[in-house]
């Protein structure tokens, strides 16, 4: 079990966007965004966090955590 | 994800091979049902071993004088064994031959489909690949079993007074089936291959 939580829903909330507007703005799928944020991803690219950071404005590190 | 045209292929081969070996069996069963009530019409021949009655020939050679034949080969022909050997081989081979073929066949054609749309590496393939493997494992021992079988029928139903008779078939010449046992085990290794790459597919499938 992967123990990287992604708080997605929480930047999408602040930045006032949607999890569709997101997923056209970064270039993938709304599929493959979707299984970001419900936590099922086992490996996220650096080309797609930077696409990420680059669109809502924040650090890696305000979108993942570790939980022990 | 992009697919060449093989899998299609194989895909069509496939239904083909299933059409004819369906159309081989109604056949076989036509066969089976007309000779069980005709009378079979089919001849038993059987491969034999005898030593000739030296008074009923004379063997001679201008180069080496008189000779003599040790052993002769040949066949014992029984011309009506009746329709209960004919059926029972015939179903025996529909159970041992055809089933396990047909399995296989209709395995082979969901590989291909899930090929054709797309990616193999999935669960499902895993275990049809594992059981096509298991399949040919036990036809190459069963159908050697079968052969053992008819053989000490034959030997147990034949007899003969007067000739020094054996027969050319024995227990001690039937022997698994190796090579499909061999294959069979090839096709189970496989299996893990594909475990392997169903593993891959799911990381790639989930990496974002």
């Amino acid at each position: 079990m992967v123990s990287i939580e992604v708080s997605l829903d929480r930047m999408l909330l602040e930045r006032k966007m949607t999890l569709t507007e997101l997923a056209e703005r970064v270039g993938i799928t709304l599929a493959n965004l979707s299984i970001l944020k419900t936590g099922k991803a086992r490996a996220v690219r650096f080309s797609t966090l930077e696409a990420i950071c680059r669109e809502l404005d924040c650090q890696p590190g305000d979108l993942l955590s570790y939980q022990d | 994800m992009r697919t060449t045209r093989l899998p299609r292929l194989l895909l069509r081969l496939t239904d083909l091979a299933i059409g004819l070996l369906i159309l081989a069996t109604v056949l076989s069963v036509v066969v089976i049902v007309v000779s069980g009530s005709n009378g079979s019409g089919a001849r038993l021949k059987v491969p034999v071993e005898f030593t000739p009655d030296r008074s009923t020939y004379e063997l001679t050679s201008s180069v080496w004088g008189e000779g003599v034949i040790e052993r002769a080969q040949g066949s014992a022909i029984f011309e009506d064994p009746g329709a209960g050997l004919f059926v029972g081989s015939a179903v025996a081979g529909i159970f041992i031959f055809i089933v396990p073929a047909f399995v296989v066949l209709l395995l082979l054609r969901r590989i291909f489909a899930t090929m054709a749309g797309g990616t193999p590496f999935i669960g499902e393939n895993i275990r049809r690949i594992r059981w096509i493997g298991w399949l040919m494992i036990i036809f190459g021992v069963l159908s050697q079993v079968v052969r053992w079988g008819l053989v000490w029928f034959v030997h147990s139903n034949v007899a003969a007074t007067g000739l020094d008779l054996s027969l050319q078939i024995d227990q001690s010449s039937v022997q698994p089936d190796t090579t499909m046992i061999f294959l069979g085990l090839v096709v189970l290794a496989l299996a893990e291959v594909f475990r392997y790459g169903a593993q891959l597919q799911t990381d790639s499938d989930l990496t974002v």
